[in-house]
């Protein structure tokens, strides 16, 4: 068996009839299920034993917790909107998984496609980066997203976002949060708004509630709320927090305190709140973070610099509010840690090695600026209530600028050092 | 001050001067030579080879010429007087040239009796005499044994392997002595200098008659044991983490004054501690010290040892001799065996013959350090710049989805696999790549291991656009070649390599 798939993938690798044009997905697979049998030409002899496919597999795993915990939200939401209470998690996961799951597989099988054929048309090997992209990508979609239009979203992610500049390492801009970006702007109506709940009932033609597919919640409670209670229709709120905050809400309450009447601490940082699919949960991205910074494989400086930035910013703006200021300003500044995709963003989005710079100290600076411009999405563009995914791609573009700036600034301090001597 | 200059004064000023290196790694690896000394048999062939050295050889002899020990068999076409002299005396046997007729080893037959064996004398000389040697004696002499490709030179310019040049119109202004252990499984300097203290302490005082000053390199809590010895007054002693690369004198001249970066006239050369007794051997006794201390390692190794043996011997007298000791511990092992086991109950299984000798998986020959040295064939000779034997397993198994394990096995210098909570578990190593090649994602883990500091990315890309001038800002001078970032690379970049194109391409352009 294993002699078979051998001459199989031999004669893939030769390049030639048939076969040689499945060579970059055989080869593909036979690296990923095997050790890739690839031994030192020269000094060094020894190598070590992390490869970038180690280092993708530890980002997906630091992005489970967020991924079930977004399962889990979805479901439970989905089930709060027919104003059912008395779930049980599976339950809850189960429906969560109905909607998330096909978005995962899409994603995967979707731009995986575009990798491999970009890798076969190209005569490269399939770069393991599509590992985390293909999980970044559903956890930033809303649940609702039609699947033709996610389809969409991660072939232009990963065709021109990444294949165009030439591949994984090449890219100067993230490609799931592009991917993200070209919905948020093309689709602004499946993007914003209330879209954050996967609800099994919709509104029909005539006004009235009707169930509609795609769903595991058992058929005879949808049809109980859908006869019992018509008037609620638009009983379960789908606004986000951030939303919540930057529509001064009517009947002159404050919005922030508007906001913490609506979801307590606990629900912001647990992530019981509507928002994208993983972003929503500040603790499980916490997680994700300790995986991350204790393998090393994520950056703590850019964690850390995103957090710096965010709380400093969002402090001016908090000392500088007063009642001529939009209300937004007067939100505390750890709130804005756990409301929208901030955590998210500054743990798995910021940190992608390609899209960030590579000097320790530019990291610091690189994720400074993302926190700090995020609130000022926030607070200043009144048309964006949220804007970590144009902080992250903003800085992406800028990357290489600070990079550039401070070797320049390493490089002459390496001089002088020399030259006082 | 700026922040580098402060960080250089804090490590001087570190208790007990302890020089701490930035970067580097600590390996931790199964079969690591024992501290046991065996004196290996007399060869029947010896060799002088340039590997290691970036040279163009002139040959000064031919096949079937009779040479005594210490007469020269090559030269540098540039540099006439730099020149190889023959590790032993007999008959030239074979002169090989390897593809493009480079020469590869002048062997040398040596006499069936070891008393017969002729040897250059370049007259012995007392420590006062010495010292009052002017610096041009020293050089001619060191010239004239061939111990001079011993002196590695640290200029800027020039790759790490270039000998340092002729002293005669410019004086080397420092010499760095390395007595560290340095790469794994190489020789540990207590058995190195064990029993030759007094040349190692001539051989010192011949070194600072060539220069200014003298600095001598020990690790922290080394077992090196210098107390007992009347080292020159003018030598001064160091001592530094022991991390690899430390005993890189590349290294130790960094962490002494800085950058090399945009300082063309510094002269300075870097030496190890059995550099230094052949030199003590060639002043005391005139003659060339014939023998030399080998490290053998790797987990394919019969037998992880030092050895004592020739100076430029084959690979295959120190295999032989090491599969011939391996098989001799197993059998006296299974004899043991037998006789404890007819003592008590007569076991079937003990009636087998000792067939089951250890099976002999594919392995590659490495001449010098596993993470510098050069790959090598059975038949090939040790040359001067080699003090140790790796035997490293071919990395050929194919494990199914190896990197979802928890990896409590693996080698790493990263914290991605569960041996990093580990950290006194000792690791096998084999030749594997551990991975395919991908492009750069600038990870910035041979930024953290740099042990001078370098960005070896910004190197990588400026080599690949062949922009000499923005290798030379980056501090290409600096590097002293280790390895470590093409070690780390998780995208299995040649980084190494396409760095050392950097520097060949800067050497033509400035010569």
């Amino acid at each position: 068996m294993v002699k078979l798939w051998d001459d199989l993938v031999a004669r893939a690798r030769a390049g030639k009839g048939f076969w040689g044009k499945q060579r970059a997905l055989l080869s593909a697979i036979d690296n990923f299920v095997r050790k890739p049998l690839r031994v030192t030409s020269t000094a060094p002899h020894i190598r070590d034993a992390l490869d970038l496919k180690r280092t993708m597999v530890i980002v997906v795993v630091a992005l489970l917790p967020c991924l079930l915990f977004g399962m889990y939200n979805t479901g439970r939401s989905a089930y709060l909107s027919i104003g059912y209470t008395q779930f049980t998690v599976a339950q809850a996961l189960l429906e969560g998984a109905v909607h998330v799951l096909p978005l995962v597989l899409i994603s995967y099988a979707v731009g995986g496609l575009c990798e491999v054929a970009f890798a076969q048309w190209r005569g490269h090997e399939v770069a393991e980066g599509f590992l985390v992209t293909g999980m970044l990508y559903p956890l930033v979609c809303p649940a609702t997203i039609p699947w033709w239009m996610f389809a969409l979203g991660i072939v232009f992610g990963v065709v021109i976002g990444k294949e165009v500049f030439g591949g994984t390492g090449m890219n100067v801009l993230n490609p799931a949060l592009l991917a993200r970006a070209f919905l948020f702007f093309a689709y602004p109506a499946h993007m914003s708004g209330n879209v954050w709940i996967a609800t099994p009932v919709v509104k029909g033609a005539d006004g009235m509630l009707q169930p509609s597919g795609w769903t595991s919640i058992p058929t005879q409670l949808i049809e109980r709320f859908v006869q019992g209670s018509s008037q609620a229709a638009d009983g379960y709120s789908g606004a986000t927090a951030l939303a919540v905050v930057a529509e001064n809400s009517p009947g002159g309450i404050h919005a922030v305190t508007q906001l913490h009447s609506t979801y307590s601490w606990w629900d912001m940082f647990i992530g019981f709140v509507p928002g994208s699919i993983g972003e929503t949960s500040t603790a499980m991205c916490l997680v994700g973070a300790a995986i991350l910074i204790v393998t090393g494989v994520g950056s703590w400086r850019t964690m850390a610099g995103c957090v710096v930035g965010c709380l400093t910013t969002a402090s001016l703006f908090y000392l500088a509010s007063s009642t001529n200021t939009p209300d937004a300003f007067a939100l505390p500044p750890t709130d804005h840690l756990l409301l929208g995709g901030f955590a998210f963003g500054a743990v798995f989005m910021a940190t992608d090695p390609v899209s960030s710079p590579f000097h320790p100290m530019s990291r610091w600076i690189y994720g400074f600026w993302i926190g700090s411009i995020c609130v000022l999405i926030r607070l200043i563009n009144p048309a964006y209530p949220e804007g970590m995914m144009l902080a992250i791609l903003f800085m992406n573009v800028f990357s290489a600028l600070i990079d550039h700036y401070v070797v320049a600034y390493v490089l002459r301090n390496r001089r002088r050092c020399y030259a006082q001597k | 001050m700026n922040q580098q200059d402060g960080r250089l004064a804090a490590n001087r000023a570190d208790g007990m001067n302890m020089i701490r290196i930035q970067g580097g790694h600590v390996f931790r690896l199964t079969a690591t030579p024992k501290p046991h000394v065996l004196q290996l048999p007399q060869p029947t062939h010896v060799a002088a080879c340039p590997r290691g050295f970036t040279i163009k050889p002139r040959l000064l002899v031919q096949v079937g010429d009779t040479v005594a020990c210490g007469q020269p068999l090559f030269c540098d076409k540039s540099q006439p007087y730099m020149q190889w002299t023959a590790p032993g005396g007999g008959v030239v046997e074979e002169i090989r040239f390897g593809p493009r007729r480079v020469l590869e080893a002048v062997v040398i037959r040596l006499p069936p009796n070891a008393q017969d064996e002729q040897k250059v004398d370049f007259g012995s000389v007392l420590p006062a005499q010495l010292s009052s040697m002017s610096s041009q004696e020293v050089c001619k002499r060191l010239l004239q044994a061939g111990l001079w490709p011993l002196l590695q030179h640290l200029s800027p310019t020039q790759s790490y392997n270039v000998t340092a040049g002729d002293s005669s119109n410019q004086q080397l202004q420092e010499i760095y002595v390395s007595a560290l252990a340095g790469e794994p499984h190489s020789p540990q300097p207590q058995l190195v200098l064990h029993g030759q203290q007094q040349f190692f302490v001539l051989g010192l005082l011949a070194l600072t008659r060539l220069c200014a000053k003298t600095y001598l390199f020990t690790a922290a809590h080394s077992q090196l044991d210098l107390a007992g010895l009347r080292l020159p007054e003018t030598v001064q002693q160091r001592c530094i983490e022991n991390r690899y690369p430390a005993h890189h004198t590349g290294v130790q001249r960094y962490y002494t004054h800085g950058s090399l970066q945009g300082q063309a006239s510094d002269r300075a050369a870097g030496i190890n501690l059995d550099g230094v007794i052949r030199i003590g051997h060639l002043f005391a006794t005139g003659h060339l010290y014939t023998e030399r201390l080998y490290a053998v390692g790797g987990d394919a190794a019969p037998k992880a040892i030092h050895l004592r043996t020739r100076l430029g011997v084959k690979l295959e007298h120190i295999t032989q001799s090491l599969n011939h000791i391996a098989k001799q511990t197993t059998e006296a092992l299974h004899h043991r065996q037998q006789q404890n086991s007819s003592a008590t109950a007569p076991n079937p299984t003990a009636n087998n013959p000792p067939s089951q000798q250890p099976v002999q998986q594919p392995y590659r020959l490495v001449a010098g350090g596993m993470l510098t040295g050069k790959q090598v064939q059975l038949g090939d000779y040790l040359g001067l710049a080699d003090c140790s034997v790796q035997m490293l397993p071919q990395g050929q198994q194919r494990p199914m989805l190896a990197f979802l394990r928890l990896g409590f096995d693996k080698l790493t210098a990263s914290r991605a696999w569960a041996s990093a909570l580990l950290p006194r578990e000792l690791q096998h190593t084999d030749t594997s790549a551990n991975g395919e090649e991908r492009a750069c994602i600038q990870c910035g883990q041979c930024i953290k291991v740099c042990p001078v500091q370098l960005l070896p990315n910004l190197l990588l890309k400026a080599s690949l656009l062949q922009d000499t001038q923005r290798m030379q800002e980056l501090g290409i001078a600096d590097c002293v070649d280790c390895g470590l970032c093409t070690f780390v690379c998780p995208s299995k970049i040649e980084l190494g390599q396409h760095i050392e194109t950097g520097k060949q391409q800067i050497a033509k352009e400035e010569s």
